[in-house]
């Protein structure tokens, strides 16, 4: 309450100056009028009495000051005084000024930007009531350590266990095909529980969610739609709920429309939802993993009882199920990492820390500019230290100036951080937007700006104290005796630079070394060989829907005719299809067993990453046959089964033989036997950083799949073919439609997007460090070779020779760079450890990169050096000496 | 002139709310007021008197608004705050506490032996 009163009362004051004076003035005046009047009064005569009531008053000024005081206005009024004075004192200095904020100012902003990322990504809440009871739930294979998703049956076990979880909900992203306008569209679309959306604390705004009964395969189809969905395709149509439209060759009913901005970034971009309706029959598999699951916790429930609730079921499920759970067990995630993990949280974090080395780096600069000048304004702050200042009052002096300098350098970061935060915005490919926290909308919000002035607060506070610390344990005598020059010299300011620049190197081979272990991974990763060519290469998705297609015999022909039509276009070389593509795909893992050998437990049967392909294939993407043959379209129904081998299956099971001519076992009771005919090369999975796993292609002919991609080899851009796909596709059927058409060049970059951004903006931040951490040594050298200019001009007077000075400040700078640089590797090898997860098939401590970069920083130190020693040898002895 | 008894540090202040508790008065007010209230035995120095003021108004123990004065000039009114009428409070008693524990030293007899 005081403390507010007294607030209140400064903050009155400082804003109403003048009247709070002018009140002041005429509260005085009138004491001494009516005193005078009151002497006047007892017989004293006017002008005698005017005298005596001033005299008793007494003086004025001093009294005023006093009452400013009693108010707390003085530390105010000293304050601005030590604002302007600095101020002043920038101006007068207008070089030292600009190199220090702007050095600042990029440290800054580096870290703005970088923290703009973090926040909207990381540190803001997930936009869903009570986010904290939100979790993703895994199956694991408790052998083979494979997360996953999971089996039906299990889900709906959790569904009816109400013991740990208020809802769960499956999802699944398939492919819509919306009859539009009368033409077909793909349309990214999610099938889900009716509690999905009550998981994630989201009401439909237009219309109702699903109900219960709707999740049955029986029950009459309906739709949700997105808000911006309803927008571009419906024109916001109010009364859209109860309107039915043709999705996937059935009527189905929009019954509601979500709220504006609705996403999850695990599921991408969903226009269209509607519910999972398991068949009786599919609700009881509990072999097939194919549904992801979301679920919200009871209230009270801990994450770790939770947890440990699903492993204890797993565990009772395993002895209930050997067949299908032996081995397998659960694993929960909470949302906000799922989607941290997804959205490269980590990476995020990692540059996060890198871009604080640089603004260190940039702080430990400016406080080697205000030793400098602290040390030679060491005669100014003993004449004032003589004339009556206090200590304290300097002190805080010298750290306003400081503040001031950084705010300015705040306020300047925030346009480079704005650039920033544009360039990482346009670096991530559009695709890859949605599967982002936040749509990957990048903010500069207020949150960052309070970020940036805080650390500008900060680091300002900080590195003002050391140089403004040296200052106020100035020596009057000492210091008013000693000529400026001589007292530059004082070891004192010497030794702090000299840490200082050690301190930025150590640093500076931090950020360099991990921007080299990064660029090393990314020189690996494009010139890596993924097992097939990707020049030329366009893919676009199909996805069969509609009851005709139920029967494989319609899919095997559609495609049969759909790859005819798109090989008849121009500039198509060859055209083929299959289920799982390079870098698209997580693929379909199955257990197998090979025949002619003991089959082990249903637990430790290996798994194979299963794909269907139509011949024609292999060429298409330029994947080499290394033994037998690939397929023909002799390979159909009714003829024998076969199936061909990447590699790493062929190694894995025949390391010695030649698997040709073999036979696997697969699906139920693994009842289904393929004959293996050829062997290809291996090729990238999923991603870069994934092993490559074992793989069987099977025709699809034998195997018809609905949903595949077809491949063609072509000399035309993805844009300008993709209508001419969806044309050659509608052709076939004019219910069918092509999605997502991309050349495999893209969908690659999209996939290494995150490695590029990373690599890109660390190599930025190393090149700016490096330049940084030069600058310091240049900088701390000049200055020496100024301060020793006189013992300079001894020894030559003695007899030293110039390249003797030269080596003697180069020597010392290498010092100097050396101790920097050891302390560096040593904390680099601590800090890469916790990297690997960015690097790319690069140790942690590759003894390359870690040479050559010390390597660099040596050569760029020396350079550092060179002026400083040129300048050191070409000294007049003269002059040097005269000087004094 | 006999010699004044200095002030304890502090005292001014409680003496000055005692003044203002009473009605709202002005500077040169309040200091006729402890004059008058001690017989003349308390005699203020006429400038320390603003500052003391000015403190209390910054700690929201007293407030100040103009008024007309006794020869119709503007001048500045103090009185009591919700706050100051706690704080004078408090300094009374401790006040008293302190004066009789001092009283109490000071009446000491020499004991018998």
């Amino acid at each position: 309450m005081s403390l507010w009163a007294r607030c209140s009362s400064l903050v009155h004051d400082a804003f109403s100056r003048r009247r709070m004076e002018r009140d002041m003035d005429a509260e005085l005046r009138h004491h001494l009028s009516i005193y005078t009047e009151d002497l006047v009064r007892r017989g004293i005569p006017r002008e005698q009495a005017e005298r005596q009531a001033r005299i008793e008053f007494g003086n004025l000024e001093p009294l005023k000051e006093e009452c400013r005081q009693a108010r707390g206005l003085r530390l105010l009024d000293e304050t601005t005084q030590d604002l302007r004075y600095a101020v002043r004192m920038l101006r007068k200095s207008p070089g030292f000024a600009a190199i220090a904020v702007l050095t600042l100012a990029l440290g800054i902003g580096a870290n703005t930007s970088i923290f703009s990322v973090v926040n909207t990504w990381i540190l803001k809440p997930l936009p869903y009531p009570n986010p904290d009871q939100l979790v993703t739930i895994f199956e694991i294979d408790t052998r083979q350590k494979l997360a996953g998703s999971v089996a039906a049956a299990d889900l709906y076990d959790w569904r009816s266990d109400r013991e740990v979880f208020d809802a769960v909900s499956a999802w699944q992203t398939p492919l819509f095909t919306l009859m539009h306008e009368d033409q077909p569209e793909q349309v990214n679309g999610a099938r889900v529980n009716p509690e999905f959306f009550r998981i994630l604390g989201i009401a439909p705004r237009i219309g109702r969610g699903f109900l219960p009964e709707e999740d049955s395969p029986n029950a009459a189809p309906v739709a949700i739609l997105s808000h911006e969905f309803w927008q571009s395709h419906f024109g916001g149509d109010p009364g859209i709920a109860g309107k039915a439209f043709e999705i996937d060759g059935r009527k189905v009913t929009v019954v509601g429309i979500l709220p504006p901005n609705f996403h999850l970034s695990l599921l991408g971009r969903v226009n269209i939802y509607m519910p999972l309706s398991l068949t009786g029959e599919e609700r009881a598999n509990r072999r097939s993993r194919y549904l992801d699951a979301i679920a919200r916790l009871k209230p009270g429930v801990s994450f770790a009882r939770a947890d440990l609730y699903l492993k204890t079921t797993a565990r009772r499920l395993e002895t209930a199920y050997p067949a299908s759970n032996a081995g397998r067990s659960v694993e929960l995630h909470t949302l906000r990492d799922e989607i941290g993990r997804q959205g490269g949280s980590q990476q995020a974090l990692i540059v996060f820390w890198l871009v604080g080395c640089v603004l260190l780096i940039a702080c430990g600069n400016v406080a080697n500019l205000v030793v400098g000048r602290a040390v030679s304004r060491q005669k100014e702050m003993a004449v004032r230290l003589a004339i009556g200042a206090g200590r304290g009052r300097l002190l805080r002096q010298l750290l306003i100036e400081n503040l001031v300098l950084f705010l300015m350098a705040g306020a300047l970061s925030v346009l480079f951080a704005t650039w920033g935060v544009h360039w990482i915005a346009q670096a991530i490919p559009a695709e890859v937007h949605q599967y982002l926290p936040n749509a990957g909308v990048l903010e500069v919000d207020l949150n960052t700006l309070l970020y940036t002035f805080g650390i500008a607060l900060v680091t300002g506070l900080a590195f003002g104290f050391a140089p403004a610390f040296r200052c106020w344990a100035v020596d009057v005598n000492h210091g008013l005796k000693e000529t400026t020059s001589r007292a530059s010299a004082g070891s004192g300011g010497t030794r702090l630079k000299n840490c200082l620049t050690v301190f930025e190197v150590a640093l500076a081979m931090v950020v360099l070394v991990t921007a080299g272990l990064l660029a090393k991974g990314l020189v690996r990763m494009y010139s890596n060989d993924p097992g097939f060519q990707p020049d030329g290469v366009v893919a676009a998705q199909i996805s069969l829907s509609g009851a005709k297609y139920q029967d494989p015999r319609r899919v095997e022909a559609f495609y049969a005719q759909a790859l005819e039509q798109v090989r008849l276009l121009p500039g198509v070389t060859s055209a083929a299809a299959g289920v799982l593509i390079p870098y698209s795909d997580t693929g379909n893992n199955l257990r197998y067993a090979v025949d002619g050998r003991p089959t082990p437990a249903p637990a430790d049967l290996p798994y194979v990453r299963f794909d269907i392909v139509s011949p024609g294939y292999f060429n298409a993407l330029g994947i080499a046959l290394l033994g037998g043959r690939s397929f023909s379209d002799q390979d159909q129904a009714g003829s024998l089964p076969v199936a061909v081998i990447n590699q790493a299956m062929a190694r894995r099971q025949w390391p010695a033989e030649d698997p040709v001519g073999k036979r696997i076992r697969y699906g139920a009771k693994l009842g289904n036997v393929l004959t293996i005919v050829g062997v290809v090369r291996d090729t990238k999975g999923q991603n870069d950083t994934d092993t490559i796993q074992p793989q069987a292609y099977v025709p699809y002919r034998q195997l018809p799949a609905r949903s595949m991609r077809i491949v063609l080899r072509t000399n035309q851009r993805s844009e300008d073919i993709a209508s001419q796909i969806r044309h050659a596709v509608m052709a076939v059927d004019k219910g069918q439609s092509v999605a997502n058409v991309q050349s495999l060049q893209q969908i690659m970059a999209q996939v290494r997007s995150r490695h590029v951004i990373v690599g890109q903006i660390t190599i930025f931040f190393a090149g700016l460090s490096l330049f940084l951490a030069a600058l310091g040594i240049y900088g701390v050298m000049a200055y020496s070779v100024t301060a020793r200019n006189q013992e300079f001009g001894i020894r030559l007077a003695l007899g030293a020779a110039r390249s003797d000075l030269a080596s003697l400040v180069v020597g010392q700078g290498l010092k100097l760079a050396i101790a920097g640089l050891t302390i560096g590797l040593a904390a680099a090898l601590a800090v890469t450890r916790l990297m690997t997860s960015i690097l790319y098939q690069v140790s942690p401590n590759d003894a390359a990169t870690f040479t050559l970069i010390s390597g660099l920083l040596l050569a760029v130190a020396a350079l550092a050096c060179y002026l400083p020693a040129r300048r050191a040898s070409n000294v007049d002895p003269n002059r040097a000496l005269r000087y004094e | 002139m006999s010699k004044q008894p200095d002030l304890l540090q502090g005292t001014l202040d409680m003496l000055i709310l005692k003044s203002v508790s009473l009605e709202a008065m002005h500077g040169y007010g309040i200091l006729l007021r402890i004059q008058q209230l001690s017989e003349g035995r308390l005699l203020i120095q006429q400038g320390s008197l603003y500052p003391a003021l000015y403190r209390l108004e910054h700690r929201g123990l007293i407030k100040a608004d103009w008024g007309e004065s006794e020869n119709n000039r503007k001048a500045k009114y103090y009185r009591l705050t919700a706050e100051g009428r706690r704080q004078l409070k408090a300094e009374t008693d401790n006040w008293k506490r302190l004066s009789d524990g001092v009283l109490g030293v000071l009446k000491a007899l020499p004991e018998k032996s």
